[in-house]
């Protein structure tokens, strides 16, 4: 599947000639799929961010009178059953998948940098209790943790965020651990610790910036799986609590009414599709760019 | 091999040990605790002392891990507060469904995927390996219950084809595989796409090997090269994926499961969440856990049976 950790380690030289930040956009652009993926990726950012401009309704406005209307120029995606508008709701709910995505992706970024650093330079004994703790981890599938940790403390958005970056952190913390190994008997980590440098400066000057690239990219991949489980965990009453137009909850909404009216699951449904293309294809491009192995295999 | 099938075992056990501490710690960290979680806030404090005696809650930590990871090693889960059934029973009646439903929507994955991956290796980037690149990427991004719910919409509702709830009536198979359809279907979908690109990927490594050049140079049909030696080492990296996939195919089970009021796992955990029923969301995830551990340390068995650089190191 993704390419080993230390595949995606950008060489000094691959580095100059991508050029930093605007030479990684030209090339993104440069693959239409890619592209694509930008510029969903891009769109449900601005969205999120500017979502109370963006609303033409109040999302959790109720009129009832027109429940379950069809799309319509007055409400381009329809309404739900309690007449409030769909689009509204839509663009609300891209702020929570945002929210999510991003908080969740930047806990579990962190604590599988950290845990990662500790087993890749640590001692062996540390390394093979942290690696035998991120597989129990990994163990839960994602849907079971999420349901014991919501029977036991109840369901909010906090909740959801710390389920879902414990059971996304393993992941991170084994690929930073590969890279860190791959990278600590490199000859300017030995020179700088014969140099007299300590741990902490040799893992987050040298070895850090190092492996974050990688990192980065994973963590790009992981946003869409990220969106689509607090969508499932809201579609299962147990994610971000109620009236907060989720695009799950839009879903679970919609689902009950299914054979009153498609709209409701159509609109529910298709933002999330398309933020997870979107963030999918943009990661692929992504990793095309910064494995030119793989890119020259497919 | 004998000594890598101990030692992957002892590791499986281990990883069940930890996530089972993982999980008592979990329930130990609650605030209140799990008796008065199950009564509801109305119970009186003897309603309480009596359940929390009971579960044992009333003993010391460290005696109540011990006798929880003993109970668990004998096969006993607990009680269900509410029926007095035992949970064991409870989860073992519920598994079979939830396991057939993942092996179907993962089987029609296999025979599609596979070969799939295998002809877009072998006609490299022609529109139709671009095509199935653009549909596979396109299957994995549908979240799986999204496919479940759309596939309601268009097959149950719209076209009436297939049945949109239920597991079928007991005893009739067929009725049983009509209702199997289209949750597998929605299961399957975004396997398909992963298990065509991974296939994909890895025959093309494998086909620039030179024992594949040594059999084309010795003239062996093109089907022959493709089927008995290519792919036979390309599916390894699939076989430890199927092995590592079933955390993510359970969690695809439980949401079809709800979305078609199928009787399993996911709809009995959803029922404990929704009740705070403590003892039989323990067993159901202690159970899914092990399971894991089972099917990667099954996957990682067969990859060391298949390829024997990998019995070297565990």
């Amino acid at each position: 599947m993704s390419a080993p950790a230390s595949d995606l380690v950008p060489t000094p030289d691959r580095r100059a000639e991508l050029g930093g930040g605007p030479g990684v956009i030209r090339q993104i652009a440069r693959d239409p799929m890619g592209l694509l993926g930008l510029t969903l990726a891009l769109l449900l950012v601005i969205t999120g961010l500017f979502a109370d401009w963006l609303t033409p309704y109040d999302p959790l406005k109720i009129d009832v009178i027109n429940r379950f209307a069809g799309p319509s120029l007055a409400h381009p995606l329809g309404t739900d059953n309690l007449g409030r508008d769909l689009l509204s709701r839509v663009i609300a709910g891209s702020r929570i998948a945002l929210i999510v995505a991003f908080c969740t992706t930047f806990l579990a970024m962190v604590g599988g940098l950290v845990l990662g650093l500790m087993a890749g330079y640590g001692p062996r004994w540390l390394d093979n209790g942290l690696i035998l703790l991120f597989d129990a981890v990994y163990s839960f599938p994602y849907i079971m943790l999420a349901l014991a940790v919501i029977t036991l403390f109840g369901s909010s958005l906090t909740m959801v965020v710390l389920v879902i970056a414990i059971t996304t952190l393993p992941a991170y913390a084994r690929l930073v651990r590969t890279s860190t190994l791959s990278v600590k008997n490199s000859e300017f980590v030995l020179a700088e610790r014969s140099l007299g440098a300590g741990p902490v400066r040799i893992l987050f000057r040298h070895i850090m910036p190092n492996i974050i690239g990688p990192l980065l990219i994973i963590v790009s991949m992981d946003i869409p799986v990220v969106i689509t489980v607090e969508a499932g965990l809201s579609f299962l009453g147990l994610g971000v609590p109620p009236p907060a137009p989720s695009w799950g909850r839009i879903l679970n909404e919609g689902y009950s009414f299914i054979r009153q009216t498609p709209w409701v699951v159509v609109a529910g449904g298709l933002p999330l599709i398309l933020a997870t293309l979107g963030f999918t294809f943009l990661g692929e491009a992504l990793r095309d760019i910064f494995d030119p192995k793989l890119r020259k295999r497919g | 091999m004998l000594i890598y099938t101990i030692q992957r075992i002892g590791l499986a056990v281990l990883i069940c040990v930890i996530a089972m501490t993982i999980l008592f710690s979990l329930a130990y960290v609650i605030p209140g605790d799990p008796a008065s979680i199950a009564l509801g806030p109305r119970a009186t404090p003897e309603m309480k002392e009596a359940l929390r005696e009971r579960m044992g809650l009333d003993r010391p930590v460290p005696i109540q891990l011990l006798t929880f990871l003993g109970n668990v090693a004998t096969g006993d889960l607990g009680v269900d507060v509410f029926s007095n059934r035992p949970v064991t029973t409870i989860v073992f009646e519920a598994l079979p469904y939830t396991l057939v439903l993942a092996a179907a929507g993962l089987g029609w994955a296999i025979l599609l995927g596979v070969p799939l991956g295998c002809y877009s290796a072998i006609r490299r980037n022609t529109p139709l390996d671009k095509l199935t690149g653009i549909l596979s990427v396109g299957a994995i991004s549908m979240p799986s219950f999204v496919v479940a719910i759309y596939s309601v919409l268009v097959f149950a509702v719209t076209l009436r084809w297939f049945p949109a709830i239920g597991a079928g009536t007991a005893g009739d198979p067929l009725n049983q595989l009509w209702h199997l359809v289209l949750p597998a279907f929605a299961i399957g979908l975004g396997w398909v796409g992963y298990l065509a690109r991974l296939v994909r990927a890895s025959m093309l490594e494998v086909m620039n090997e030179n024992h594949i050049r040594t059999a084309r140079a010795f003239g062996l049909p093109e089907r022959v090269i493709v089927f008995r030696y290519a792919l036979r080492i390309a599916i390894l990296p699939t076989v430890t994926l199927l092995g590592i996939a079933y955390g993510g195919l359970l969690s695809s089970a439980v949401f079809a499961e709800i979305v078609f009021s199928r009787p399993g796992i996911g709809q009995l955990a959803l029922a404990a969440a929704q009740t705070r029923n403590y003892p039989v969301m323990m067993g159901a995830t202690l159970v899914t856990v092990f399971l894991f551990a089972l099917f990667t340390m099954i996957a990682d068995l067969v990859v060391a049976l298949l390829d024997p650089r990998v019995r070297s190191g565990l």
